[in-house]
């Protein structure tokens, strides 16, 4: 017995077509930043980041579920998708694409929600890029479109693996060819609180996008009222097409600047006798955690010669920076602890490490490096250990001297160790 | 008296040569072009040469463009003139899409590296006019390139054991015995069937 269905025209397959890939859209754009829930540090200028990074899995999903809805409510064959019906072309089409693009959009949307959520909690002093925010959602835009289109003109029901792989490839070419980056949301590289993609260069992809969708919808819709839907394109859409790949061609011509440091922002800094700590305001609450670090090193070596000593975190460095200048470079992440990676680079520093591969010290020897290298391990061991000064060194080439002993030479060789001239002659 | 020519040309044989031309010059750009899984730390990537894919994606074309649009009146024709079809048609379209493969023929200085390439896509273009017999064109072409990708990542994850695998990319050495069988069970498939089975035209006939 035939069971009578009656649908929504919002809705022509019922609800599967449509929820299928939103979940699944949902679950690979959760699954992607799953490991940054537990990260103690979230900010917003990698989570903004996140939210078009993570379109590497969705937008293909997204993209293969919009072509299979279009070849099949718009099969060539079907009697109510004939060019002659008196809303093909724009009405039908329009009314599927918000439909997708809404629950699509809102899938990928609730997948980013916990590291979201997590991150308006966590982060300090700083909110969402407007434009990386803007990109992530045109991007699950953008491939609704386009894929609607290719449903529309393939008009096979078997369409979508292709489109899915296709997409997948087309996301992961930047990682291979980073010039492709100014066409796709998809950069698979992050950038670190330092430096920021230059706003023409986010307004150059976010434009190339748009361009992507007015072509997708042009030729779907006229495609829908015609009878041959594969025709030579008109006038106006070849031209939209002609200026969407000059937009493609051009990066590979031009040097396009991406990246440019970030304005040097008010530190936030502490002053400790001689000794300053400055951190990035979007990492204010790490500034004890990093000076404990700090310090547990500075207890066995002392602040350099007149005492003055500043350490900052690498966040406000700017382009004229010497890395190696006289100042203690922190490395704070979100995933590491301040008071380990903090502890980590002062012992580069203060083991002369940083000064070795400084241009201003005059060549270093072999020697040199590696015992700088082998100060630079103790040291770590030393700082992290917390240890009570009975104790005796254990491992690499200070091994059995006693801790006392080891801060007494470290004070009598400082100005050796600082200029990377440290000698086998010099050692205890 | 229709000749062998005209009946290709109810293959759309011409569009599948203009076809290969725009493959060549797409497999000219991106002759250095390569797509590294890179998944597991302890092993080196495993690389995918875009000229492959581009290989891929111009058999899957080809098979759609050449697909046999007088089925219905092959099956109760002559049989010796169908058959002579869709062989033809189906040499003519892996042919073509091995075009992407000139750039690297053309722009690598490794002889065994280009046999690789070779090999492969032969293979590949193989698989997917093998399955566009058994399932329509377009799904035959999302299944080769699922398959091959899932492949590059389950070799890079150490999934598959050495020697194993398909693909002589994977397996540092050429057999070309292998892949001449491909092309002879290739050719077999679409004399036999005439270039569809009753159940991939079911499949693709889009009527639910």
């Amino acid at each position: 017995m035939l069971r009578q269905v009656s649908r929504s025209t919002w809705l022509p397959l019922g609800v599967l077509p449509v929820a299928i890939p939103a979940v699944l859209v949902a679950v690979v754009a959760a699954a992607q930043g799953f490991a940054r829930l537990s990260w103690p540090h979230l900010l917003w200028h990698s989570t903004s980041q996140v939210m078009h990074e993570h379109l590497l899995l969705a937008a293909p999903v997204a993209a293969a579920g919009a072509t299979y809805f279009a070849s099949r409510v718009s099969a060539r064959g079907r009697i109510t998708s004939q060019p002659y019906a008196a809303r093909a072309g724009n009405d039908v089409l329009l009314r599927s694409l918000l439909v997708l693009c809404v629950v699509f959009v809102g899938a990928y949307t609730t997948g980013l929600a916990p590291l979201i959520v997590l991150t308006i909690m966590r982060a300090e002093n700083s909110g969402p890029g407007v434009l990386p925010v803007a990109t992530g959602l045109l991007g699950m835009v953008v491939a609704v479109m386009a894929g609607y289109a290719i449903g529309i003109l393939l008009s096979s029901t078997w369409a979508w693996p292709l489109v899915l792989v296709g997409t997948f490839v087309a996301l992961a070419l930047p990682a291979e060819d980073p010039r492709l980056i100014a066409i796709s949301p998809v950069t698979s590289w992050e950038l670190g609180l330092q430096w920021t993609e230059t706003t023409a260069f986010q307004l150059y992809r976010i434009a190339f996008m748009v361009l992507i969708c007015i072509l997708a919808v042009r030729v779907g819709s006229r495609a829908l009222s015609r009878a041959k839907r594969w025709h030579r394109p008109s006038g106006p859409t070849f031209l939209i097409a002609l200026v969407a790949g000059t937009f493609v061609v051009l990066p590979f011509q031009l040097d396009l600047t991406r990246i440019e440091w970030s304005e040097p922002s008010a530190a936030e800094c502490e002053r400790h006798d001689t000794v300053t700590y400055c951190v990035h305001p979007a990492r204010a609450s790490q500034l004890p955690s990093m000076r404990s670090g700090i310090d547990n090193v500075l207890a066995w070596t002392g602040t350099p010669g007149d005492g003055a000593l500043e350490v900052l975190d690498a966040a406000l460095a700017t382009a004229d920076d010497d890395t190696a200048a006289g100042v203690i470079w922190a490395y704070l992440g979100p995933d590491v602890d301040p008071t380990t990676s903090s502890a980590e680079d002062a012992a580069h520093f203060m083991s002369g490490s940083a000064a070795c591969t400084s241009a201003a010290v005059d060549p270093a020897t072999i020697e040199n490096k590696s015992l700088a290298h082998e100060l630079n391990r103790a040291l770590i061991s030393v700082a992290n250990a917390g240890a009570p000064l009975g104790q005796r060194m254990q491992g690499g080439v200070f091994a059995g001297l006693a801790l006392p002993e080891f801060k007494t030479w470290y004070t009598t060789n400082a100005v050796k160790i600082r200029t990377c001239a440290l000698a086998t002659s010099d050692l205890p | 008296m229709i000749t062998i020519g005209r009946a290709l040309r109810s293959r759309r044989v011409p569009l599948v040569c203009l076809l290969a031309v725009f493959g060549a010059g797409l497999g000219i750009i991106s002759a250095s072009t390569t797509i590294r899984i890179d998944l597991n730390p302890l092993v080196d990537a495993h690389v995918l040469p875009a000229s492959t894919l581009i290989t891929l994606a111009i058999a899957a074309c080809a098979a759609v463009i050449t697909r046999p649009r007088f089925y219905d009146w092959e099956r109760i024709g002559q049989r010796g003139r169908p058959a002579v079809v869709a062989g033809s048609a189906a040499m003519i379209g892996i042919v073509a899409s091995l075009a992407p493969v000139l750039g690297p023929l053309v722009r690598w200085p490794d002889d065994l590296a280009r046999a690789w390439v070779l090999a492969d896509s032969i293979a590949l273009a193989c698989a997917v006019f093998i399955f566009a017999v058994l399932v329509t064109p377009f799904l035959a072409g999302g299944v080769v390139a699922i398959a091959f990708i899932a492949h590059g990542i389950a070799y890079n994850l150490r999934a598959i054991p050495d020697g194993l695998s398909v693909l002589s990319g994977a397996r540092n050495e050429v057999s070309w015995l292998a892949v001449t069988a491909l092309l002879g069970l290739t050719l077999v498939v679409h004399i036999s069937t005439y270039g569809a089975t009753s159940f991939s035209r079911r499949l693709g006939s889009n009527e639910t």
